[in-house]
């Protein structure tokens, strides 16, 4: 039952970092225009499903705090303040898709809230990552680094990377749902985002190595991690063909194996841990009748309808997005086509 | 602190540093707490301050387009319809 949950939450995770990493990148990139038209066409790709996407991480602290007790009670009192930032970015960003389309004068802080709240987002979550990985310090089994020991040169520049990780998975999107000089504006873009996604990957070797972290003594002991980063390669090479000769639904999921890849090897790395190199999985879990008893309602139930929703809800909004105007937009010019009917009329 | 009724796991530790309670509760302290609810009600007041105006300007403009023109081609079916009366009374629909 531990590796069931163990199971599940790495897919939801997996998801939740594919899913609402492109929607997040979408974000970010929208910062980097100023033509009202693009950004309305880069919103429009993203618009009927980004929400969706964010159940995700929903499922992914649910998991966690159900399954996980213990991990999530370790977890939370270190990133309690950047997870904070995480959650207002989180708001700022859904709300601006409801109000943008609301103001003309005003959008400007609209469109400064979705591209402000996806960046800090995005690079909160890369900063937690990095600083789980570089390691937290613990103290009589419990987070002992006060409200700022999370915050490292190693975990900023974790923070940096997701961010054009992000960005990248945000391209290749747009690549495949947009057409014109959205479309154009992202194959410009995907050679100089993939080019300082590798330029850190680099650095953060070279750093991992500097600090002697731990995760290196595991790349020694297992060997076959080596395969991932091969493969990542063998996907970047795809990749640069693939916007060479402009096959729009390729870099998506070129980006999609990349990151695969990421995590692939991110997990097998820490393997056993959950909290690396302070908690195993085993020791994070709750007691087998709790598992047992979530097993019924999440596992049974909630994540299968979870993944049938995304699966119809991707199936409905394929294709190119035609049309600038967005799912906003369009529930709007809806509403103005309303027959007209004076109060006291009941005519059908 | 760890729960007395907990089970002693110390021996399956295989860790170089020391593991956490095995308590399930986040410590959190009260500043932390605190700052989260300063920035919660700091965010959703922006919010619905924004919100509110919208509300207000949708209102003060009232409906338009649409919402109130009749089709140009539109006759009434009946002898007392209210379809074709002039733009002025449209305030009295509701009374009447």
């Amino acid at each position: 039952m531990i590796m069931f949950w163990a199971t599940l939450l790495a897919v939801s995770i997996l998801l939740y970092v594919l899913l609402d990493g492109f929607d997040l990148g979408v974000g970010i990139l929208s910062g980097m225009t100023r033509s009202e038209t693009k950004r309305s066409a880069m919103l429009a790709a993203v618009e009927p499903i980004w929400d969706g996407n964010e159940t995700w991480l929903v499922v992914t602290a649910v998991i966690l705090w159900g399954a996980f007790p213990v991990a999530y009670a370790g977890l939370l009192p270190a990133f309690y303040l950047p997870l904070l930032v995480m959650l207002a970015g989180l708001i700022l960003r859904g709300v601006a898709f409801e109000y943008r389309s609301k103001t003309e004068q005003m959008r400007w802080i609209w469109d400064l809230s979705f591209a402000g709240g996806s960046f800090a987002a995005t690079f909160i979550q890369g900063l937690t990552v990095g600083a789980l990985v570089e390691g937290l310090p613990w103290a009589k089994g419990q987070y002992a680094g006060g409200d700022f020991g999370w915050f490292t040169p190693y975990a900023a520049l974790c923070g940096i990377g997701l961010c054009l990780g992000y960005a990248l998975l945000g391209a290749s999107w747009l690549v495949k749902k947009c057409e014109g000089d959205v479309r154009e504006m992202a194959y410009r873009l995907i050679p100089y985002l993939s080019a300082g996604l590798l330029l850190f990957l680099i650095g953060i070797f070279i750093y991992s190595l500097a600090e002697q972290l731990e995760v290196m003594d595991m790349w020694v002991e297992r060997p076959y991690l080596y395969v991932f980063p091969m493969i990542g390669a063998m996907a970047a090479i795809l990749l640069a063909f693939s916007v060479r000769y402009r096959w729009d639904e390729v870099p998506f999921l070129v980006v999609t194996v990349i990151f695969l890849c990421a995590f692939g090897t991110m997990v097998l790395s820490f393997w056993p841990y959950m909290i690396p190199f302070v908690l195993t999985v085993e020791e994070a879990a709750a007691p087998q009748s709790s598992l047992a008893f979530m097993f019924w309602g999440e596992g049974l139930f909630v994540f299968p309808l979870m993944l049938f929703y995304t699966a119809i809800s991707y199936s409905i909004f394929r294709g190119k997005v035609r049309s600038a105007a967005g799912y906003y937009g369009n529930r709007k010019a809806a509403v103005t086509k309303l027959p007209y009917r004076p109060a006291g009329d009941s005519r059908h | 602190m760890c729960h007395p009724a907990e089970p002693d796991r110390s021996s399956l530790y295989p860790t170089r540093r020391e593991p956490p309670c095995r308590g399930a509760l986040p410590a959190l302290a009260a500043r932390q707490a605190g700052a989260s609810l300063a920035v919660f009600c700091a965010i959703y007041t922006f919010i619905f301050a924004f919100g509110i105006f919208y509300i207000y300007r949708l209102l003060r403009a009232g409906p338009a387009g649409y919402l109130i023109e009749p089709p140009s081609a539109a006759h009434p079916k009946r002898p007392m319809s209210l379809a074709d009366r002039p733009r002025s009374t449209e305030t009295t629909y509701a009374r009447e």
